[in-house]
């Protein structure tokens, strides 16, 4: 008795002292063809901007240029400064933004684009075709090459063929440029403010987007100011300031929200939103996203070379099972891509174990205890993971156990995302100079996402030739010639035709697994209206405002 | 002591040399290209090695050593290939914040540390010290992570005293500058008392008793000059750690100090500003070494350095 009463004095005791002395510290006061024009919603701001949207984000911008980097953290900011010729509605429609138009020309490799008048850059240059063809010149043509000349398809001439119209001559056919030209890499730069900063133009970046930049203090916050003269007076910013705050650990972004610091946050936990969709004082957004988690599987492993194996591995695994587990940090992934991106068609294999151990018998790997062997050796696989999605571990502990049951061990190996970066790669280029050095890798998780609203984006890699980015080691005539069609200026259904003969080739192949579609959570306050999501993450945050 | 003071200084080269080679070995060895990193999945090779000759990453390792080495001896130390600022203009930026947070951190542990360590030892075995000796293990022991998120929990969400994120002013160093202080100040109360313990059972403190001197006098004019030394010398090395150790407590608390940009630039593979802040690092820990050393002589005048 003497003693519990001696420790609750001392836990009083030690209370007292540090209460105490926080609160000394602390207390005190203080028309033409593909695209419509670009009114996604009417929100005309009667009075102008107004207020503040603080917005709170787990990761900072690497940069403020998008011509160095356009992961989804910059391009989220990067993309209120600048805009791109073309935008994706969250239909994942494609729409003009400083274009208003293309057309493709008789000999099928030049397209025409039509250019939005009236538009300025921040500087208070115009924007025109001249811009655009420095822009162009810039990102492909320039050493070093911008960040979107992989993406971009490389042109043999460009040419302003007046103040509002350019003609692009591409060196092949492609049916799906502007879909390119859509997508986050491919940001109009002010050239006059470019060529005057160089290095430095990060330090005063200059667009024709709803928002001016004012500050970045990196790791903190940017922050940014409405464009007043901003081209679509009906559809233009409702804030008058905008500021991205920085705050990586999730439980204080909730507390930052529930605080009133913040108006909305990014990254929200799977298992907060029950609790903050139960909160009237909050709307929570969950949505799945155009990003897909899945498994790659390298091709030229003396295990899972044979296709049976890989075929083996898509039937062991119980997908419902898995989005069970991780909850609303993802919905069921069927195919490479997802329903709603242009050319999707589910590619995954049905949860069937009798057909894994089908496969697998007749591949000669046998049960031997709790796994399958073939010659003494036991049926594992490796697979690396960097663990960059909310789920990923999780879904691929519940994977392991569905394989363990079809006799298959999974040995999960957590490894830093650069150091998988540059294994895959190294070992990749290895292989493709000498193919004796078989890469030493067997499976690697991957979450991409789809930007340009149409699979191609993600199912260009397996291509033979890929090099140090053809990761699976998987060379197929066929798939090349189904991804050439699908990606070629013929009519639509022709095109689809090519979809679908990638999409066979991802299903008999199964040199990718799907696993989950990614969720993108978001919650906001009550205040917080006018916000559209969009699939792709692209953040349009025109037209949204704070209060009344 | 000048003497001495520019022989530390000279030993202090050879350290740093090191410390350069050290630290440019293990980035340039470590897997993962920042070029690769920089172009991401879509980039063309091409693209990838033209960001790496702009970079200069394509000249052969000891070319880039000598580059570089040669740069650091101009104090220029090179450029962020991310943030595309100087990696002096960076520091400048972060370090002030950081130091601030460092100093409340050291505040709070001599002013809560060195108290509860006196006061330990002069109630030794009483429900005092009970209480301070499990306050301070607890401050060793908890994690600045779980410490950080309880704080905000209590101080920025419940009882709403102090913001839950960012920086610029005074309250936003309290909560991180205490959890950050939290080891430390257990770490000094545990030593003080060892140490004051142990002096007060010297031969010229009883001496002292014996000439009728109150407890009081002999505590505070003889004991704790005595015991102070090692104190003072941990506290000093403290700092250093403080400085290179708020890591967790930068992010838990969103404040952008160096060990935030110290983490992001290795995620990143930002060579120049790795290199930039573990040279800051470890030219902190020299300094403090060295103060720590001039901090005993002034207090124990027996000290002398010739």
């Amino acid at each position: 008795m003497r003693r519990t009463t001696t420790r609750v004095r001392w836990w009083r005791a030690s209370a007292v002292l540090l209460f105490g002395t926080w609160y000394a510290w602390g207390c005190g006061g203080d028309g033409t063809n593909g695209a419509r024009d670009s009114a996604l919603a009417t929100t005309g701001v009667p009075g102008g901007p107004t207020g503040t949207l603080t917005i709170a984000r787990p990761q900072d911008v690497r940069d403020i240029n998008p011509l160095r980097q356009a992961n989804n953290a910059t391009s989220e900011v990067t993309y209120q400064i600048h805009e791109s010729l073309f935008g994706l509605t969250p239909d994942q429609e494609l729409v003009g933004l400083l274009a208003t138009g293309w057309e493709l020309l008789d000999d099928s490799l030049t397209y025409r684009l039509h250019l939005r008048e009236g538009v300025r850059f921040h500087s208070g240059e115009p924007f025109n075709a001249e811009a655009v063809v420095w822009n162009f010149e810039k990102q492909l043509k320039t050493e070093p090459l911008a960040i979107g000349s992989g993406l971009v398809p490389p042109y043999a001439e460009i040419q302003a063929v007046d103040e509002l119209t350019v003609d692009v001559t591409l060196e092949e056919r492609n049916g799906v440029f502007a879909n390119i030209l859509a997508a986050p890499l491919f940001m109009m730069v002010d050239p006059s403010r470019y060529e005057e900063l160089g290095e430095e133009y990060n330090k005063n970046p200059s667009g024709t987007g709803p928002f001016r930049f004012v500050s970045w203090m990196p790791d903190q916050s940017v922050v940014l100011e409405a464009n007043t003269d901003y081209w679509d007076p009906d559809n233009g910013p409702a804030v008058a300031r905008l500021v991205f705050e920085v705050i990586p650990e999730a439980a204080a972004r909730i507390i930052a929200l529930r605080n009133g610091e913040v108006d909305m946050i990014f990254g929200l936990p799977a298992e907060d939103v029950p609790t903050l969709e139960s909160d009237d004082d909050f709307t929570v957004l969950s949505y799945p996203s155009m990003r897909v988690m899945y498994i790659g599987l390298n091709t030229a492993d003396p295990t899972l070379s044979d296709v049976r194996v890989r075929q083996a591995l898509g039937h062991a695994m119980d997908r419902d099972q898995v989005v069970q587990v991780i909850g609303a940090n993802g919905v069921r992934a069927d195919g490479i891509g997802m329903p709603g991106a242009l050319g999707f068609e589910p590619s995954a294999r049905a949860f069937d174990m009798a057909a894994a151990g089908r496969l697998l018998d007749a591949a000669g790997w046998r049960m031997a205890g709790e796994y399958r062997e073939k010659a003494g050796r036991r049926l594992s696989v490796r697979i690396m993971t960097a663990n960059t999605l909310p789920g990923e571990t999780e879904s691929l502990l519940v994977i392991q156990s569905q394989w363990k049951n079809a006799g298959i061990e999974m040995i999960i190996e957590p490894i830093e995302s650069g150091a998988r970066f540059a294994r895959l790669t190294d070992e990749a280029r290895r292989h493709q100079a000498d193919p004796t050095q078989v890469p030493s890798y067997q499976a690697w998780t991957a979450g991409e996402g789809i930007r340009t609203g149409e699979i191609g984006y993600i199912t260009e890699r397996p291509k033979c030739g890929q090099g140090e980015r053809g990761w699976e080691r998987y060379c197929d005539p066929a798939f090349d010639e189904g991804f050439d069609l699908s990606q070629s200026p013929v009519s639509l259904d022709e095109r689809l035709e090519g979809y679908a003969v990638i999409n066979q080739g991802f299903f008999e192949s199964a040199i990718r697994l799907p696993v989950f579609v990614v969720r993108s959570n978001k919650a906001m306050a009550r205040h917080v209206q006018g916000f559209v999501p969009n699939p792709n993450d692209a953040l349009d945050l025109r037209g949204v405002r704070v209060g009344g | 002591m000048l003497r001495y003071l520019a022989h530390r200084l000279l030993q202090a080269v050879p350290v740093m040399f090191g410390v350069l080679v050290v630290t440019f070995a293990v980035t340039r060895f470590t897997p993962g290209d920042p070029a690769e990193i920089m172009a991401g999945l879509e980039a063309t090779p091409e693209a990838v090695a033209g960001i790496r000759a702009e970079l200069g990453l394509d000249k052969p390792i000891v070319t880039q050593f000598v580059i570089y080495l040669g740069a650091v001896l101009r104090v220029d130390l090179g450029r962020s290939y991310f943030l595309g600022r100087d990696v002096t203009e960076l520091i400048r930026e972060a370090l002030p914040r950081t130091a601030l947070l460092a100093l409340v951190a050291l505040v709070f542990t001599a002013l809560v540390g060195i108290p509860a360590g006196i006061l330990s030892a002069v109630r030794r075995d009483s429900w005092v010290d009970g209480a301070a000796r499990g306050a301070a293990l607890v401050g060793v022991s908890i994690p600045p992570f779980f410490a950080g998120l309880l704080s905000i929990l209590v101080f920025s969400y419940y009882v709403r005293w102090f913001p839950s994120f960012g920086s610029g002013t005074w309250k936003h160093l309290v909560l991180p500058g205490v959890t950050l202080g939290l080891f430390s100040t257990g770490l000094v109360m545990r030593l003080t008392r060892s140490t004051i313990l142990d002096v007060l059972n010297e031969d010229y403190i009883r001496t002292a008793r014996a000439k009728g001197l109150s407890e009081r006098s002999t505590l505070y004019v003889h004991a704790l000059r005595n015991a102070a030394i090692p104190v003072v010398t941990i506290l000093a090395l403290q700092l250093g750690g403080l400085l290179s150790g708020t890591v967790l407590t930068e992010t838990v608390f969103s404040y952008p100090g160096i060990g935030r940009l110290l983490a992001r630039s290795i995620f990143e593979r930002d060579y120049p500003v790795v290199q930039g802040l573990i040279l800051l690092i470890s030219m902190t820990y020299v300094a403090v070494n060295v103060l720590a050393d001039l901090a005993a002589s002034f207090i124990d005048p027996r000290i002398r350095y010739e």
